[in-house]
């Protein structure tokens, strides 16, 4: 069985996939929750992960992507990893990454503003520049400058870029029962883009599991908006790549934006553009479940997502399709969300639904401390 | 996602009025929004109890193995008596017919949900609103995904505790539908169990119940989906099924009307074996076996089949005119619960174990060989032959496995016969009345001990376990287990599968460890008082309790288990002690070494050599010695040469030459004959041989040899010397002149 987990995070993304055959793969990192805030109800994301290695006996990924360099996808990422361009982030207990994934952006941007931005791009520039424990996501011309600035080659460091429209070398259907396929970043975007926009020079992957013989697809979108998708719907299509598109599971951009969907937020239901429409209403299948890593959604209109207005469209969708709509910080319940997990198996995928015993929760977290105060 | 729903039991009620307490309860809890995936929908009340309507949304991957919708609405009775198990209905009208259903009658409106496999009395202890709803969430959940059925789980159906056993051969079914089975009920008339057995003189119990059974085509789980009330209604559900109900039963009436008119008195019981698969390509499983009893008699059966006629006297008549529409709609059949019959299998399977057909022999069916031997049957261990020439008399039902009516029978003859009825039918265990040292010569004996896959003394007399050693025949591995004198240590000996090691080998290492460890020197003592039963100077018994040996019984059949599993050989002593905990000591067999000298057999081990070796090595370049203690078996003419002292404290050791002192010598030799219950004592003498010097006899070895000649003869017995060299043993038994000299493995 291979499982997505979403963690409750606000407005924020970490997905782990963990492969039937036991490597482990995190879609970014941001521990978002504020440890002065007793209130907080998003989750100790460096605790969850670490509880989930120590049962696995390790203390490395096979994979870490960051889909962009926005905090909402990073932060805290230079307090939990083990990061080779710099000793002070090599500490025992740091968490090794064997690769490293990132679009070109993270490699070329110039000056990102904050901290924990510079800090990954330091570690991604240091990995391509050694050659290893990395993959780029872009039109390789796209790095040529870059590399030649620092004396090296494009051919040198071909093997560690990947182009949109190719399957990732690194899983294969044989050995590890997945296959990822890069939608973005891709040409059309960069090369009309003069200043770079994180957010259209994000990571979007779709990755097929295959589970006794059943295929289970899965679309990652990062925080694409809805001309970006609009672009890679109409790319995919043109390349007659539609299968590429199909989706079990979608884990939904930009924390349920009306902008993902279409240019207008609506009244009550946000209008998708034509290609996005296509995507929600032809492409997913039975019992098909869209995944919102957001805030729960407010009954009343808001400025930031998620907007109502978007989740009541997707939750049209999962109805016609018989399946469901998920937002991680409403999940299972919105007092008290925890980790969404996605099992797939020869049935497809489903929402792990488990009703958890108390004294099994009083004893996998600390007890409050006792005593007079 | 829901469909249509069915009306729930009841007449609906404010929550606030629900006053069943564990209605009270799960209301409770489902208003409190402590627990996901479940909401309260309504309360309703019947005659009977209080009902909580509620959703639960369980796990439903894409493509689920049953239709369990992502929301299922419920409805739970609670019975005001709480004297049963409350009752959980599906409310949606299209709810599927899925595995782990309650069987209800055909106008029963809801599928009912069999949640627990336990009683309810044992679930009511442990009973609560939020374990309640874990299992109706768990219940869907593994039935979406087609798992309720664990993969090992047998394809079995649940019936209802409360109904009546009905108690089957094992092979019910391999020998055909035509097979008479004739069954009795055993308890009384309100509480009774109704046992089957094959054939027609198979009992002397008054005839109560005659059985036809039948069997369907293979079928994918879950195909009694409703209690069928009468004979008609269980034609028309086998009839789908590929079996003709009324046609088979029609030939059986006639069939024993014309044989045996005295059965037609009795009830009729009926026998469907329904063969199961998984899926509908999977290898047939054990079948599902359902089991029914009519209120009527054949006579009255047949009649109502339209076979006969009965006449006011009773007799039957023929039919004048058929009646085609008479299908036995008028015979009630109640449902019964059958149970298979207790076999090798089952009994396997019933201690986690596969069944284990080896032949052993067992030589003793005392307090703990009949114990030994009825705990590994039980689980279906051996196909037996018990050896003992004793017979049962009171004071051994102390600590027998022999019940009172067996006093005066043959030990070995009435434990083969309580073996032979515990399985059905096989007969997996025959006896021998003799002795195997006495009757050594009996033709039986031999037979059974050259058959045999293991032999298993349990005679509690070395004579027995030296004659199993040495002489007696077979080639299978031999096993010794027994009980100390006090009662508190259990020992197993256990050759190795190839036998290079013999019982007597591990006789003598285990007294050497007697010897050796303080915490077994009051191992051999005699414990407790002895007891007289009768007159005669030899009827003394011990009186070691029951416990004790239950305690050495279990252990000794599970280690009897472990020994057959291991090829190696083993030595272990068990020791209930005082705070009733069981500790063991295992010694580590060492390889033996034997070798003629004169006309006598040395055994000794690699266990003693090293010791001598060492002793030596420690002492270079002076010479050193000591005594050697051990054991003469007379009769084979064996010396066991088991362990060699170090040199008193007054002996005199040089270079040139060793004279034995001997302080605390005597002190020593009689502690160790305490210890070992006279079986070591003291056999001869050993001293060193420097670097480069051959284990010969010097002058002065020869004056020793004499001198210990002399005083040997003084017990019978013949002088030993034993000298060690760097790199070999030399052994001088009766003659100096005729040594043998074995090359010293390095150490």
């Amino acid at each position: 069985m291979h499982k997505l987990t979403f963690f409750p995070l606000g407005n924020a993304d970490c997905c782990r996939i963990d492969l039937a055959n036991g490597r482990k793969i995190l879609f970014d990192y941001a521990a978002m929750r504020d440890p002065e805030d007793e209130n907080d109800r998003r989750i100790d994301l460096p605790a969850a992960l670490r509880e989930d290695l120590d049962d696995a006996d390790r203390d490395d990924y096979d994979v870490v992507a960051f889909t962009h360099l926005d905090m909402d996808h990073i932060k805290g990422a230079p307090d939990f990893f083990w990061l080779e361009h710099a000793e002070k982030y090599q500490g025992e207990d740091r968490i090794k990454i064997r690769e490293l994934w990132v679009p070109a952006a993270v490699i070329t941007e110039r000056g990102p503003d904050d901290k924990d931005a510079k800090v990954i791009q330091a570690e991604a520039r240091h990995r391509l520049e050694q050659g290893q424990g990395i993959r780029v996501f872009s039109r390789p011309e796209r790095l040529k400058d870059w590399l030649e600035e620092r004396g090296l080659t494009l051919e040198d460091r071909k093997h560690l870029i990947t182009d949109a429209g190719n399957t990732i070398p690194d899983f294969t259907l044989e050995a590890d029962e997945v296959e990822f396929f890069v939608h973005s970043p891709f040409a059309v975007r960069q090369d009309e883009n003069t200043v770079e926009d994180r957010n259209t020079d994000s990571l979007a992957l779709h990755a097929t599991f295959v589970q006794h013989g059943r295929e289970t697809k899965v679309l990652f979108t990062s925080d694409i908006n809805h001309e970006v998708i609009a672009d890679i719907v109409r790319v995919t299509r043109q390349k007659g790549n539609e299968d590429r598109l199909e989706w079990d599971v979608v884990g939904l951009p930009h924390h349920c934006s009306y902008l993902s969907l279409g240019p207008e937020k609506g009244k009550d239901k946000t209008e998708p553009v034509p290609e996005v429409e296509w995507l929600y209403e032809e492409q997913g299948r039975r019992g098909g479940i869209l995944v919102s890593t957001s805030w729960e959604v407010p009954s009343e209109d808001t400025d930031q997502p998620p907007h109502r207005q978007a989740a009541a469209y997707y939750e049209e969708q999962t109805d016609a399709l018989g399946g469901e709509f998920k937002v991680t910080m409403e999940h299972p319940k919105a007092s008290a969300p925890e980790p969404l997990v996605i099992k797939i198996d020869g049935s497809g995928a489903a929402v792990e639904k488990r009703i958890a015993g108390g004294a099994a929760a009083i004893v996998s977290r600390p007890a409050p401390r006792a005593g007079r105060s | 996602m829901t469909g249509p729903m069915l009306r729930a039991p009841g007449e609906p009620l404010a929550p606030e009025d629900v006053t069943v307490p564990k209605a009270r309860a799960l209301i409770d809890l489902l208003r409190s929004d402590l627990l996901p995936y479940i909401r309260c929908i309504e309360a309703r009340r019947t005659d009977e109890g209080d009902v909580v309507v509620f959703e639960v949304e369980p796990e439903v991957p894409q493509e689920p193995a049953t239709e369990i919708r992502r929301t299922e609405r419920l409805a739970v009775t609670f019975y005001a008596q709480d004297d049963r198990m409350p009752e959980t209905v599906a409310l949606r009208a299209d709810f599927p017919q899925v595995a782990h259903l309650n069987l209800r009658p055909r106008d029963y409106p809801w599928r009912s949900l069999c949640l627990y496999d336990e009683p309810y009395e044992e679930l009511k202890v442990q009973w609560t609103a939020a374990s309640y709803v874990r299992r109706v969430h768990e219940w869907l959940s593994k039935t979406a995904r087609g798992e309720l059925h664990q993969a090992d789980q047998p394809l079995e159906p649940f019936i209802l505790a409360q109904t009546i056993p009905l108690v089957l051969p094992p092979d019910l079914f391999a020998g055909g539908e035509k097979e008479d089975l004739i069954a009795h009920a055993v308890g009384t008339p309100d509480d009774f169990t109704i046992i089957a057995r094959r054939g027609r003189n198979s009992s002397d119990h008054e005839v109560r119940f005659a059985a036809v059974a039948v069997a369907t085509e293979p079928q994918t789980h879950g195909v009694v989906h409703h209690q069928p009330t009468t004979v008609a209604e269980l034609h028309e559900l086998l009839k789908p099924l590929g079996c003709d109900l009324l046609d088979v039963l029609r030939r059986r009436l006639n069939d024993w009307r014309d044989a045996d008119r005295a059965i037609l008195d009795s009830k009729l019981i009926l026998l469907v074996s329904i063969p199961k698969r998984r899926d509908a390509t999977g290898p047939v499983e054990a079948p599902d076996v359902w089991a029914f009893a009519t209120g009527s008699s054949l006579r009255e059966v047949g009649a109502a089949l339209d076979l006969w006629e009965v006449q006011p006297n009773g007799t039957l008549a023929g039919i004048l005119r058929r009646d085609p529409a008479k299908r036995g709609q008028n015979v009630e059949i109640d449902i019964l619960r059958p149970v298979i019959d207790f076999s090798r299998e089952s009994a396997a399977a019933l201690s986690g174990m596969q069944p284990v057909t080896k032949k052993v022999v067992a030589i003793g069916a005392g307090a703990l060989g009949s114990q030994v031997v009825m705990n590994l049957l039980r689980m279906g261990f051996g196909a037996w032959t018990i050896i003992d020439s004793d017979h049962l008399l009171p004071h051994n039902l102390a600590r027998h496995e022999l019940p009172r009516s067996a006093v005066g029978y043959n030990k070995a003859c009435a434990l083969s016969v309580l073996m032979n009825d515990l399985f059905e039918p096989e007969k997996p265990a025959s006896f021998i009345s003799a002795d195997v040292v006495r009757n050594s010569d009996d033709a039986e004996i031999h037979e059974s001990l050259r058959q045999a896959d293991l032999i298993l003394d349990m005679s509690a007399s070395w004579a027995v376990a030296r004659h199993l050693a040495t002489e007696a025949d077979g080639t299978a591995r031999r096993i010794s287990l027994f009980i100390n004198p006090g009662g508190t240590d259990l020992v197993l000996l256990a050759e190795d599968a190839a036998r290079t090691l013999r019982l007597d080998d591990l006789e003598m290492q285990y007294y050497r460890k007697l010897i050796h460890d303080p915490d077994l020197a009051k191992h051999l003592q005699p414990g407790g008082q002895r007891l007289r039963y009768a007159a005669s100077c030899r009827d003394v018994t011990s009186t070691i309790p029951q416990d004790l040996v239950a305690v050495h019984s279990g252990v000794g059949a599970r280690a009897v288990r472990r020994a057959v599993d291991d090829e190696h050989a083993a030595i272990a002593i068990w020791r209930v002690k005082e705070d009733v905990s069981v500790s063991v000591r295992h010694v580590t067999p060492e390889p033996v070494t034997a070798f003629l000298n004169s006309d006598w057999t040395i055994r000794t081990d690699a266990g003693l050599i090293r010791r001598l070796q060492r002793l030596r090595r420690a002492k270079l370049p002076k010479e050193t010695g000591g005594i050697l203690i051990g054991h003469h078996d007379m009769a084979r003419r064996i010396i066991y040469v088991v362990d060699g002292l170090p040199a008193p404290p007054d002996s005199k050791e040089r270079p040139v030459f060793f004279e034995r002192g001997s302080e605390g010598l005597r002190q020593d030799v009689a502690e160790i004959e305490k210890r070992t219950a006279g079986m070591l004592t003291y056999i001869g003498e050993w001293h060193s041989h420097p670097e480069d010097a051959p284990p010969l006899p010097s002058d002065e070895d020869r004056d020793v040899f004499t001198w210990l000649r002399r005083h040997m003869a003084e017990d019978g017995l013949p002088p030993l010397m034993a000298i060690v060299s760097e790199d070999e043993i030399g052994c001088y038994v009766d003659r100096i002149t005729a040594g043998v000299r074995e090359p010293l493995p390095q150490i």
